[in-house]
Formats: structure tokens, C-alpha cells, sequence
């Protein structure tokens, strides 16, 4: 009867370590906050740096001096090896870059073009993937639905797609609008007209963006 | 043997005094790099598994005689086994000058992350601080590295007891006040005493004891440790072990001080352990001297053992 009781003993005994062995980890006691959501602002933010970087890397498709199969950009503000492949037109035979109808313009994985986009030194990486039709006289770039690319800026990575952007040697875009969906934020729009001021849409907020110093307020819309 | 065990045990002291206390330089050499934002999410784990620690291993049987002396002296190693997620850390600070972390960017609000490997992560990556604006990073700047890459929060304690007068057993963690250099003074002070109810409740199909324990460990003037636990334990005797489980209310608390380099701000927080009770399961082994292990499982869960000379 005694060695009955202790073998119940030493099984429950066995059955409790068993399952807390197997069963018991340590809660975190560590705090893992995740990265601050963008806001809308950020998000018009976000679009002034992808503005920025194709008013940097996408006259470069037209410019036949620099429009080289491989580019290296080294400057204050953008900096990284693009590559563009020039053709007679989509798909078509290779042709000069002085003449060309079409142009894929991309990046290297893992050789992203980095653009400093704010004057207090805020840096973002980009990998591009861009084609656009080129008209000429005067030279004019199409960038094509499909379109885009990501920006990396910290932690944060932001895709974004191009459609309808009209580069035309000007220093900003002349029109078309970019697409931009941050991976933590809400998604924005940013629509050009040839000026230094383009306009973000991000869900009911507009906002206006300068281009030349990054600058983003609420937009001042005529009643 | 049991002579061998006491000479080595009191020889081994010191070095583990000197070992801990030169760990903690090293924590402290990596703290005084960083601010208090950084510290406490850095030393988190640290804080509260240190806590647990202390409050592992305090009884390896509920039997003490009601007349007869009981005495042993020996060593407690302790283990607490953090979560995974615990060997890094990410904080968030939100709608601050950025100013206060680079003073090129006075003046402009934005959010800092600060995130890295913890006190137990990778020893070899430095964590980061990151400022950004408007969702664009404009900050990025190394930290410190990971001190101990492990997942166990370790701790060595010597341990004392002495009782056996109407079921009254006291219990004393101590090493003596040492001088580490420059670096300031160590000790360490626990004590305890625990009750067999048996004497009183003598049909009990098993041994009751409850007990409590205060202790606290002061190294340098970098940190100060307390902690204190009241509990309820029962045990059963078997032939050569003891299975025993009790269950603790506890609370430990953790004082870090230091004086950042780069500023000379003199950095100072206080962090509550996160564990407020425990339920422990073990056994001991009695061949030639008491070898008890146990697991002890709250919010944290600590693993330890002891080596006790005695009878």
C-alpha cells in the first residue's frame, strides 16, 4: 500500500515537471514597439523624396551626353549607378541614346541610388525600375503605366508606381501623377504641372509640396 | 569530502564576487555610452530576470525538525530563461527636438527609435538610434553592443541556514563588503526565516512550511538590487530525495545609476521586477550532501540548483 502512494507521489510529481518543462516560457519583459505609422504628412513626405528622385535620375534618359548604357550619378543630392537601356521602341532593336524611342531605366539589387531629400540630411535609398517613351524636338519622356520602384529611408520602405509622368529637360515633372503606398501609412498621390509645387492627395488631405526645399504645408485650394 | 566541498566553496566566493563585479564594469562601460531611454529598454531583461533570480531557490524542503539542530552552508546558481524576444529591443519616442539626440537638427519634432540588442543579445552588432521626420530617417547612429549573448540571466549565491527549534529555520545569503578597484564596494545581504507547521499540524500526509526572504545586492554604485518573497511550501520524503512546491508572492525592485560621458548627466532609474509570484517545483537529491533542482514558473521562468553541505 506504501509503495502504491509513492508511485502516485512520484507521478504527479513526474507529470508536473513534464508539463511545465515543456509548457512554461518566460513572458517578454522587453519593450518592442513597433516604428511610428507615417501620417499623412509623412506620407507627402514620402512622395516629395520619390518626386525629388525621378526629377534627379529621369532627365538623365534624355540628356545624350549623359544617357550612357551604365551611369554613374555622383552629386550633392544624388548619388548611385543607374543603367538604361535605349531602344527603337518597346521591346525594339537597341538604339543610340540621342535617338532612341524607348528607355528602360533600373537599378542593380542591392545598389540602390541614394538621394538626400531633406535639407537637414535625411537620405533614401532607392531601386528604380522605369521605362518611358521618348519623343523628340523637343525631347520629351512618357514614364509608362508599370512603372516604379521602392524607396527605403531607415526601416521604412515605400513602393511606388509612376504613370503618365512627362519629363521634358524642365526641372520638374510637367505633368503625370506618382503612386505611392508606404508599408506602414496611408497611400498618397502627388500629381505635377511643370512647377516647383506639386500636389499630394492623401485621403481627404491635400497638401503641397516644394520641391526645392522639401517643404510640405497644407495645400491653399481657391474656394 | 564534505571538508574539500566547504574550502573550495570559500575559495570560489571571492573569484565569483570578482567575475559578477567585472561584469558589471562592463555593463556599466557600455551604459555610460547611452541615454536613460536606451538604458532601460537595453537592460530590461537584466532588470527584471536579476529579480527573479533572487527570489529562485530559497527552500529545497518544507521539513525542519521541531527538536533537533539543522545546519548547512553551500551554493545556489540560478537561471532565468528569457523569452526569445528579449535578446533585442525596440523603443519608441515619439513627437520630440531631435535636438535632444543631434544638435544639428534643433528645433525639428520628429520620432526616435532606439533599438539594438539587449543586455543578453548579440555582442557583436551595435544597436541603432534613428531619428525620422515626416517618415524619412535623418538620424542613424551606432549604439552599444550586447554584453552577454545568452537567454539565461545567470546568478551564483552562497547560502547559510541554521534552525531546527520548534520548527524554526533561519536562512542567510551573504558574501562579505569587497572592494573592486575603482570601481566601488560589492556586498550582499539576504535573510530569512522559515516555519514547519508539522509540529502543530502533525496528521499532514506531507511536510508545510512558510517562509519569507529579503535580500539586496549593491555593486558599485552602478546598481542595487532588492527583493523580497513570502511562501507556502510542502514537501514529501522520499528513499535519498525530497520532492517539494511551494508558492511565492514576491517583488524585486532594481536602482541603476550612472554618469553619461558624453553629456556628464548623471543617469538614474528605478525598475519594478515583473514578477509578483511563483509557483516552484523540485527536488532533492540526498547523497553524501543536498543537491536540490528546481523550476520555479511565474511570468518569468527560472531554473536553479543548489549544493548544500549539511545535515
Amino acid at each position: 500500500m506504501k509503495t502504491l502512494k509513492n508511485n502516485a507521489w512520484l507521478g504527479l510529481l513526474a507529470l508536473a515537471l513534464a508539463a511545465c518543462v515543456t509548457g512554461c516560457s518566460s513572458d517578454s519583459v522587453t519593450p518592442n514597439e513597433d516604428i511610428p505609422a507615417v501620417t499623412a504628412e509623412g506620407s507627402a513626405g514620402t512622395a516629395v523624396a520619390i518626386s525629388l528622385a525621378m526629377t534627379q535620375v529621369g532627365p538623365y534618359i534624355l540628356d545624350p551626353f549623359k544617357a550612357v548604357e551604365d551611369i554613374t550619378i555622383s552629386g550633392d543630392d544624388v548619388n548611385g549607378t543607374v543603367h538604361i537601356d535605349f531602344r527603337d521602341g518597346p521591346d525594339g532593336n537597341p538604339a543610340e541614346a540621342g535617338v532612341a524611342a524607348w528607355a528602360h531605366l533600373y537599378t542593380d539589387a542591392g545598389s540602390p541610388v541614394v538621394v538626400n531629400v531633406l535639407e537637414y540630411g535625411g537620405q533614401a535609398a532607392f531601386d528604380l525600375d522605369v521605362t518611358g517613351s521618348i519623343t523628340r524636338t523637343p525631347d520629351t519622356v512618357t514614364i509608362l503605366a508599370g512603372s516604379g520602384g521602392s524607396m527605403t529611408s531607415g526601416d521604412r520602405t515605400t513602393t511606388f508606381t509612376v504613370d503618365g509622368l512627362i519629363i521634358d529637360g524642365g526641372s520638374y515633372p510637367a505633368a503625370g501623377t506618382v503612386n505611392i503606398v508606404p508599408d506602414d501609412g496611408p497611400t498618397a498621390s502627388v500629381t505635377f504641372d511643370g512647377s516647383n509645387i506639386a500636389r499630394a492627395v492623401v485621403g481627404m488631405a491635400m497638401y503641397d509640396v516644394n520641391l526645392d526645399t522639401g517643404a510640405v504645408t497644407d495645400a491653399v485650394v481657391p474656394i | 569530502m564534505r571538508l574539500r566541498f566547504l574550502s573550495v566553496l570559500l575559495v570560489s566566493l571571492p573569484v565569483l564576487v570578482v567575475a559578477g563585479g567585472a561584469v558589471a564594469q562592463d555593463l556599466e562601460e557600455l551604459l555610460v555610452q547611452v541615454g536613460e531611454e536606451y538604458a532601460t529598454g537595453y537592460t530590461a531583461p537584466f532588470l527584471h530576470g536579476f529579480g527573479a533570480n533572487q527570489n529562485a531557490n530559497l527552500y529545497s524542503t518544507a521539513h525542519i525538525p521541531w527538536n533537533g539542530l539543522t545546519f548547512g552552508v553551500g551554493v545556489k546558481v540560478m537561471g532565468t530563461h528569457l523569452n526569445e524576444d528579449d535578446q533585442t529591443f525596440r523603443k519608441v519616442i515619439r513627437n520630440v527636438d531631435l535636438g535632444d539626440f543631434d544638435p544639428a537638427l534643433a528645433g525639428i519634432t520628429g520620432d526616435v527609435v532606439l533599438s539594438g540588442p539587449t543586455i543578453f543579445g548579440n555582442a557583436d552588432t551595435p544597436g541603432r538610434l534613428q531619428g525620422y521626420v515626416g517618415g524619412m530617417e535623418v538620424i542613424n547612429q551606432p549604439t552599444i553592443t550586447g554584453l552577454l549573448d545568452t537567454r539565461f540571466v545567470p546568478l551564483v549565491t552562497p547560502e547559510f541556514y541554521a534552525g531546527g527549534i520548534a520548527g524554526f529555520k533561519a536562512v542567510v545569503r551573504w558574501f562579505p563588503e569587497m572592494e573592486l578597484g575603482d570601481y566601488g564596494k560589492t556586498s550582499y545581504m539576504g535573510y530569512g526565516l522559515q516555519w514547519n507547521a508539522n509540529g502543530v499540524l502533525q496528521t499532514l500526509p506531507v511536510n508545510v512550511m512558510v517562509g519569507f526572504f529579503s535580500q539586496k545586492l549593491e555593486v558599485g554604485t552602478l546598481l542595487e538590487s532588492t527583493g523580497s518573497s513570502y511562501h507556502l511550501v510542502v514537501s514529501k520524503d522520499f528513499p535519498a530525495f525530497t520532492a517539494y512546491g511551494g508558492y511565492a508572492l514576491e517583488s524585486s525592485e532594481m536602482d541603476i545609476s550612472y554618469t553619461e560621458e558624453t553629456s556628464g548627466t548623471t543617469i538614474a532609474f528605478t525598475t519594478e521586477g515583473v514578477q509578483d509570484n511563483r509557483l516552484t517545483l523540485g527536488v532533492t537529491l540526498d547523497i553524501l550532501m543536498k543537491l536540490n533542482l528546481e523550476m520555479g514558473h511565474g511570468k518569468l521562468t527560472t531554473y536553479s540548483a543548489g549544493l548544500m553541505f549539511g545535515f
